[in-house]
């Protein structure tokens, strides 16, 4: 399958040298789209999702598209991907979306079939690296971990533009159905990390995850475009329930548990604003998540909670068709009850956070973006990073030993990007 | 206080003698310095992007079995950006784009609040994300005026009133 694709996008490369895309005329016809990225990331200290300390070129994307509109009023269309940022990602080509969009009028359309989910302004086109200014999007709202899972859903979208005279525009997008969790991914692996926190401390668990179960998921997107030209604000929801199920290990008791769930209801709430003013663009937004979490086995049934806040501000200013900066500053707080770290997770004085500083992350990122070509962009980055709460720990061990956990509360973080997209 | 006021109104001349001397000493640090090497690659690069702030009027035309004879500002903007996808009689709108960059420049600006990279950047958004069919684009204000005359429901622009009956221009409201 994945020699097939790339076999396909080889073609598509040799003949796209100067044309947008390969397109046919009228109704019926395939317009294909593709795009294929690869970057570099290197820190002087931490492991950010991948090997950077010691660099690496784990980090790519290849999309290819493929729309068709079949009547007035009916489109459809795939697109496959195959991307990784170390070991998060599928490096298989799976269907990144894939739908039926029937237009009704400006007020009312639906999309059936897989779906991208919104959350912010970003998240719907994260993986098209080409249509953004910086490499990486602040993981104050945009947490790599999260990407997969809400990255699209299996289910139903009403879509629809709503006219307000005087006082502008609003767009509105309601989605519901499930999403695809992977045992091994990035969501799994941090709800994993929260629960060895939350329970280690008393059992010393090891957990074992077998299937992960979704419960239906719900969306709202809301965008209101003011009457001031190029100022436009945004509101996004979302709903996430899933049980992962698996095999605990309380090593402290020599007892393995089978059948026991590790359940997470996760919702999270982003506001969002966007000015642009000529060649400069301000976006800033702010998100909030709630998690209520259980652990049950047939010995224990603990629950807990957390509350997480994010938010960042970016400013980028294109001097150039070819030439474009830009400047982030993004905070995150895992734990929103608990900024500094200091507060003690029970009375036997073990924190939550540990290291300390892994109850925050503070980036400051700039951003160059070139656009070579109609066709080729490359891009260069630079984080200056206080804190490491987004950092996995399975990522930061030494000797691969997960009691002995490697994090440095100030680094930096160098990026490059290759893009080409036709 | 009063003594250095003093000071400053006896030796005025002196100290301005001093003063500027130092200031001519700044000047010349400064003109040695590497900063000053680089601005006359400042010059060509904010030269440059003046260039890229440059444009020129454009016209809209659209096939002449469109039912409207005008449209507004706002409906330009919502029918070029896939808000707007259908003539006041039902039919459907096929927009085309000029690659000219002045021309196309000039239109974002003017209809879309948009510099062109930004609306080739809201494009991409829409074909790779929405699904929407790139629109097709020309080099020359005759091939819009072709395809938008043989194309029903067609709309577009071009940098000049168009010296031909075979499209209609379209008067904004």
């Amino acid at each position: 399958m994945k020699r097939l694709f790339l076999l396909m996008l080889t073609i598509l490369f040799l003949s796209c040298t100067n044309i947008e895309a390969i397109e046919f005329d009228e109704y019926g016809a395939i317009d294909t789209h593709g795009y294929i990225s690869q970057g570099y990331l290197r820190s002087d200290k931490n492991n950010y999702f991948c090997e950077t300390e010691e660099g690496d070129y784990n980090f790519y994307e290849i999309g290819v598209s493929m729309t068709s509109e079949v009547s007035d009023k009916l489109r459809i269309g795939i697109q496959f991907l195959s991307y990784a940022l170390g070991d998060f990602g599928n490096t298989n080509f799976h269907v990144n979306w894939a739908n039926a969009d029937y237009y009704i009028n400006d007020w009312i359309g639906f999309k059936a079939g897989k779906i991208k989910i919104y959350h912010g302004l970003f998240n719907r086109n994260r993986d098209a690296d080409f249509l953004r200014t910086s490499i990486l999007l602040p993981q104050s709202i945009y947490n790599e971990a999260w990407r997969s899972t809400i990255s699209s859903l299996n289910g139903f979208e009403a879509y629809g533009t709503i006219n307000a005279g005087l006082a502008g525009r609003f767009k509105y997008n309601v989605q519901t159905g499930k999403v695809d969790i992977e045992p091994d991914g990035g969501v799994a692996i941090a709800a994993k990390e929260k629960l060895l926190e939350k329970t280690n401390t008393t059992f010393n668990i090891e957990y074992i995850i077998d299937t992960v179960n979704e419960e239906p998921s719900f969306v709202y997107s809301l965008m209101w475009e003011t009457p001031l030209q190029g100022l436009k604000f945004n509101t996004t929801y979302w709903s996430l329930d899933f049980d992962m199920v698996g095999t605990a290990l309380l090593q402290s008791l020599d007892v393995a548990l089978e059948n026991s769930i590790f359940r997470t209801s996760a919702s999270s709430i982003t506001g969002s604003v966007e000015y642009t003013l000529g060649n400069f663009i301000f976006i800033s937004e702010y998100s909030y998540s709630k998690y209520d979490f259980e652990f049950i086995t047939s010995l224990v049934r603990t629950p807990s909670d957390l509350e997480t806040e994010g938010y960042y501000v970016n400013g980028m200013y294109r001097f150039t068709n070819w030439f474009e900066t830009g400047l982030y500053y993004s905070v995150y707080y895992p734990d929103k009850n608990n900024k500094s770290g200091k507060k003690d997770l029970d009375n036997n004085g073990v924190r939550d956070f540990n290291p300390i500083h892994s109850a925050w992350q503070k980036d400051t990122c700039l951003s160059f973006r070139f656009d070579l070509s109609n066709n080729w962009i490359f891009k260069l980055e630079g984080h200056v990073l206080e804190g490491t709460a987004v950092m996995m720990k399975a990522h930061n061990t030494v000797d691969y030993n997960p009691a002995d956990i490697d994090l440095n509360k100030n680094w930096l973080l160098f990026g490059a990007k290759f893009t080409y997209s036709f | 206080m009063v003594c250095v006021l003093r000071v400053i109104k006896s030796g005025r001349g002196k100290i301005l003698a001093i003063v500027n001397n130092h200031l001519i000493k700044i000047e010349r640090k400064i003109m040695n310095t590497r900063f000053m090497k680089f601005i006359p690659i400042m010059i060509l690069f904010f030269g440059f992007m003046q260039n890229y702030a440059l444009g020129s009027d454009c016209v809209i035309i659209c096939n002449k079995d469109v039912p409207e004879n005008s449209l507004t500002a706002k409906e330009i903007k919502d029918i070029f950006t896939w808000n707007k996808k259908n003539w006041e009689d039902g039919s459907r709108i096929t927009f085309v784009l000029m690659r000219n960059k002045a021309v196309l420049n000039a239109f974002s600006r003017e209809y879309l609040g948009k510099t062109m990279m930004q609306y080739e950047m809201f494009i991409k958004n829409e074909v790779f994300i929405d699904g929407n069919k790139i629109p097709k684009s020309f080099k020359t204000d005759e091939q819009v005026i072709q395809y938008v005359s043989i194309t029903k429901g067609s709309i577009g622009f071009i940098s000049k009133e168009p010296d031909t009956w075979l499209v209609k221009p379209m008067a904004i409201k």
